[in-house]
C-alpha cells in the first residue's frame, strides 16, 4: 500500500467530481434544496384547522361554544352548515377537517346540570391530524367546563385550566421542529450524497470497462477501495460543513455540544454508508443494477431509522434490524450534539456501530472484488 | 408509427436480461408497502417513562399504579431527579416524571399537587404526545380521587367519530397514500436510467440516425415500463388490501385507471431527468434528490400540508404524488367521492400533460443538439 497511489487515485476522482460545473451543483444544490423546503415542511402540527359546524341547538351555552371553537388559534375558519348532509359532504370534499355537530339539547342539558355531548365528525382519510383537530375542540370543552364550574360566564378565550403539573419540554422547550430537522439533514443528506458516489463507483467503472485498467494497475483492491472511500467522506463532509453553516447562521440552531465530535460522527457515518454501498456496488454489474441495489438500501434504512415514526412502535424484529441502520445512530447523535450537548465521550458507542457496520461491509465489499472476476 | 412496435420489443428484451428492472417492479413494492405498513405506526405509541418518587405513601403509589397499568407506559424506576434526567438525556426514556415529596399529602389536603413532568424535546413529536398522554392520565386519576360528577354542574364531553376509518387506524390512511410514494419511487426510478444509458453507451446515434421520430422514441421508452408500473400498483394494492386488510370501497377500474394517468407523470419526470442529463450518474444522483425525499415530504403523506408555509405549499403542487395520494386515500377508504376526486385527476392530467411534454421537447434530434 503507497499513499502516492491512493492520492493518485482521491485526486482523479474528485476531478470527475469537481471537473465540471454539473459536478459542482450537484454537490451544492441538494444542500440549498433540503435546507431551503425542508425545515418548513416537517411539522405534526395542525395549524390551519377549517371546521365546519351543524348547531342544532339556539341555547346561549352552544352559541358560547361556537364562539371560543372561532376564536381558537389554529382553527383557520369556521363554517357554519344547516344540516347533516351538508355536514358530511364538507368532510367528504375535504373543505374542512373536522365537523362538530351540537345537538339541540346541548343547552338544556348544560342548564340542568347534566352532561352534553358534541360530536366531532372526523375526517379518517387523514385520522392523524383530524385527532390533532379533535383535540384542540376538546380542549376548548375542558376550559368551558372549568369556566362553567367557577360560574364564570364568558371567560378569556384560550385560559386553560388551572395547571396541575407542570410540564417542561428539555433541549427544545419551544418544540421547535426546525430544531429537530435541521441536526436530521446531516443524516438525510449524507446518506444520499455517500451512498450515490459509492454505489455507483465500481459499478460505473465496470460498465465503463475502466474497472479492468483500474485492475492492471499495481494497486491492490484495498488501496482501490480507500481511494474510493475518500473523495465520497470529502464531498459528504463539505456538504454537512454547509448544513452546519446554515443550521447555526440561518436558522439559529443550538449548537451545545462538541463541534469535533460532530466532525467525527459524519466522517464515520459517511464511511459506514460508503462501505454499505461498495458492497451493493461490489455485486452489480451495471449501474442500473446498483441503483435499484442502493433503493433497496436507502427506503428501508429511512423507513427503520425513527426519523418517520418513533422505533418502539414497530415489530420487535423490525427494532433488532435497525440496529444495522448507520441512520438510527446518526440522527441519534446529530440531535444529541446539537440539543443535548453531547461531547466526545457520550458518542462513542455510536462511532463504534458507524466503524463495525462500516468495516464488515467493506470487508464484504472487499472480499467479493477479490474473488469475483472483473 | 410503424418503428414503435419493434422498439417496445427490444425494450422488453433489454428488461427481460437485466433482472433489476423487474425486481423493481415487483419484489420492491412488495418489500416497501411491508415496511410502510409495520414501520409507521401512529397509533399506538409506547412511551418509556422514568418515575422518580420523593413520597412513597399509598396515594402515590395508587398514582404510579394508574401508569403502570397502561400498556403504553413502560415505567422504568430511577433513583434520584438527576439519573431521570441523565436517562432522558441519553435518550433511554422519553420523558421523566417526578412526584415530589408532598404529594400524598397535597392530594388529601385538597392543595395544589405539583407534579414534574421533563419530556425530550430533541423529538417534538413524541415529546407532544408524552405530554398530553401524562396529562390526560393525571386528570382522570384525579377526577376518580375527588368524583366531579358530585359537584352537580353540567359538563361538556366530546364524542369524536372518524369517517370512513371509524377506528382510525393510522395504517389504513397511511397505507394507500405509501402506495402513490411507492408508486412514484418505481415510477421514476425505472426510466431514469433508460435514456441516459443509450448516451453513455453511445447507442442514442444509432437512434438518432435512424428514421425513429421523437414521439415514437419516447413511446418506445414509456410504454415498457408504463406496464410494468401498473404490475407494481398491483402488487402494491394486493399487498395493502390482503396483508394489512385495508379496505377497498371503489371499482378497481377507477383505481387503476388513475393510477395510470399518475404512472404517466412519475414515468416522464424520470425520463426527463435522463433525457436532460445524459450520464448515468448524475441522474441518479438527481433523482435521489428529487424525488424520493421530496415526494415523502411534500405528498401530504406524513405531513401536513396545510400546516406548512404558502410558498412550500405551491411548491408541493409540482410533486404528483401530491394528489394521487389524496385520491387513493378517498378511493380506498371512501370509495368514489366526486368532486374531490375529479379535481385531483384534473391535476394529475395537467401534470401528465406538462411532463411528457417537457420531455418532447428535451428530446433531441441531432447528436449535437
Amino acid at each position: 500500500m503507497t499513499f502516492q497511489r491512493i492520492f493518485a487515485l482521491i485526486r482523479k476522482e474528485l476531478q470527475e467530481q469537481f471537473s465540471t460545473k454539473r459536478g459542482i451543483f450537484m454537490v451544492v444544490i441538494p444542500v440549498l434544496i433540503q435546507t431551503l423546503i425542508f425545515p418548513f415542511v416537517v411539522t405534526m402540527d395542525v395549524t390551519h384547522c377549517p371546521v365546519s359546524v351543524l348547531n342544532d341547538d339556539a341555547g346561549r351555552h352552544s352559541v358560547e361554544f361556537v364562539q371560543r371553537v372561532a376564536a381558537a388559534p389554529y382553527i383557520s375558519s369556521l363554517t357554519m352548515v344547516t344540516g347533516e348532509h351538508e355536514l358530511q359532504q364538507s368532510l367528504v370534499d375535504q373543505q374542512v377537517m373536522i365537523g362538530l355537530h351540537i345537538p339541540s339539547d346541548f343547552s338544556a342539558r348544560l342548564e340542568r346540570g347534566e352532561t352534553a355531548t358534541i360530536q366531532v365528525l372526523g375526517d379518517g382519510r387523514r385520522s392523524n391530524s383530524s385527532q390533532i383537530a379533535s383535540g384542540y375542540i376538546s380542549s376548548i370543552a375542558s376550559t368551558m367546563n372549568a369556566d362553567l364550574a367557577t360560574g364564570g360566564t364568558v371567560g378569556l378565550v384560550g385560559d386553560a385550566v388551572p395547571e396541575k403539573s407542570v410540564s417542561r419540554h428539555l433541549f427544545n422547550p419551544e418544540l421547535d421542529y426546525q430544531w429537530f430537522i435541521l441536526p436530521c439533514l446531516f443524516g438525510l443528506l449524507g446518506m444520499i450524497t455517500s451512498m450515490n458516489i459509492s454505489t455507483m463507483a465500481v459499478a460505473r467503472e465496470r460498465e465503463d470497462g475502466t474497472y479492468e485498467q483500474l485492475c492492471v494497475t499495481p494497486m491492490s483492491r484495498m488501496e482501490i477501495l480507500i481511494g474510493k472511500t475518500v473523495p465520497s467522506t470529502l464531498i459528504v463532509t463539505v456538504q454537512c460543513l454547509l448544513i452546519l453553516l446554515m443550521a447555526v447562521g440561518v436558522y439559529q440552531v443550538p449548537l451545545r455540544g462538541s463541534i469535533l465530535a460532530l466532525f467525527c460522527a459524519v466522517v464515520l457515518y459517511s464511511l459506514s454508508l460508503t462501505g454499505v454501498g461498495f458492497s451493493i456496488s461490489s455485486l452489480c454489474r451495471t449501474q442500473q443494477q446498483a441503483f435499484v441495489g442502493m433503493f433497496c438500501f436507502v427506503v428501508p434504512g429511512l423507513l427503520l431509522s425513527g426519523f418517520v415514526s418513533p422505533i418502539q412502535n414497530m415489530p420487535r424484529f423490525l427494532q433488532i434490524c435497525s440496529i444495522a441502520d448507520p441512520l438510527y445512530y446518526i440522527f441519534i447523535v446529530t440531535r444529541g450534539i446539537f440539543l443535548k450537548g453531547y461531547s466526545f465521550t457520550d458518542i462513542l458507542p455510536y462511532l463504534g456501530a458507524f466503524l463495525s457496520i462500516g468495516s464488515i461491509s467493506m470487508l464484504t465489499a472487499y472480499s467479493i472484488l477479490r474473488f469475483k472476476k472483473a | 408509427m410503424n418503428h414503435l412496435f419493434p422498439l417496445v420489443i427490444k425494450e422488453f428484451k433489454q428488461i427481460r436480461r437485466d433482472v433489476s428492472a423487474l425486481i423493481l417492479a415487483f419484489v420492491l413494492p412488495i418489500l416497501m408497502i411491508t415496511l410502510f405498513g409495520y414501520c409507521i405506526n401512529l397509533d399506538s405509541s409506547i412511551t418509556r417513562l422514568a418515575l422518580v418518587t420523593e413520597d412513597e405513601a399509598p396515594v402515590a403509589h395508587s398514582f404510579i399504579d394508574s401508569f403502570v397499568g397502561t400498556p403504553n407506559f413502560h415505567v422504568v424506576r430511577a433513583d434520584g431527579r438527576d439519573a431521570g434526567l441523565d436517562q432522558l438525556s441519553r435518550g433511554d426514556v422519553d420523558a421523566v416524571l417526578m412526584i415530589p415529596s408532598d404529594f400524598s399529602k397535597a392530594c388529601t389536603t385538597q392543595g395544589d399537587v405539583k407534579l414534574m413532568l421533563a419530556t425530550d424535546g430533541s423529538v417534538p413529536n413524541t415529546a407532544q404526545f408524552t405530554m398530553l398522554y401524562v396529562q390526560s392520565i393525571a386528570q382522570s386519576w384525579q377526577a376518580s380521587l375527588k368524583s366531579l360528577s358530585a359537584s352537580g354542574q353540567g359538563s361538556i364531553t366530546v364524542n369524536p367519530l372518524y369517517l370512513y376509518n371509524q377506528p382510525a387506524i393510522s395504517r389504513h390512511y397511511i397505507l394507500p397514500s405509501a402506495i402513490a410514494v411507492v408508486l412514484s419511487f418505481v415510477g421514476t426510478l425505472l426510466t431514469t436510467m433508460v435514456v441516459a444509458r443509450e448516451w453513455e453507451r453511445g447507442s442514442i446515434e444509432a437512434v438518432l440516425a435512424s428514421s425513429v421520430g421523437r414521439l415514437e422514441f419516447i413511446l418506445s421508452k414509456l410504454i415498457p415500463y408504463f406496464v410494468l408500473g401498473l404490475g407494481a400498483m398491483a402488487v402494491c394494492t394486493a399487498t395493502a388490501v390482503f396483508l394489512f386488510g385495508v379496505p377497498m370501497r371503489a371499482s378497481l377500474l377507477l383505481v387503476f385507471g388513475i393510477a395510470s394517468i399518475f404512472l404517466l407523470s412519475v414515468l416522464s419526470i424520470g425520463l426527463l431527468i435522463s433525457t436532460l442529463v445524459r450520464a448515468q450518474y448524475t441522474a441518479s444522483l438527481i433523482a435521489m434528490n428529487v424525488s424520493i425525499l421530496p415526494t415523502i415530504m411534500l405528498s401530504g403523506f406524513i405531513y401536513e400540508i396545510s400546516s406548512m408555509p404558502g410558498w412550500v405549499q405551491t411548491i408541493s403542487c409540482l410533486i404528483p404524488a401530491r394528489y394521487f395520494a389524496n385520491s387513493l386515500s378517498s378511493l380506498f377508504l371512501a370509495g368514489n367521492t366526486g368532486t374531490l376526486l375529479l379535481w385531483n385527476t384534473l391535476f394529475l392530467v395537467i401534470s401528465a400533460i406538462l411532463w411528457v411534454a417537457l420531455i418532447y421537447f428535451a428530446t433531441p434530434k441531432r447528436l449535437d443538439s
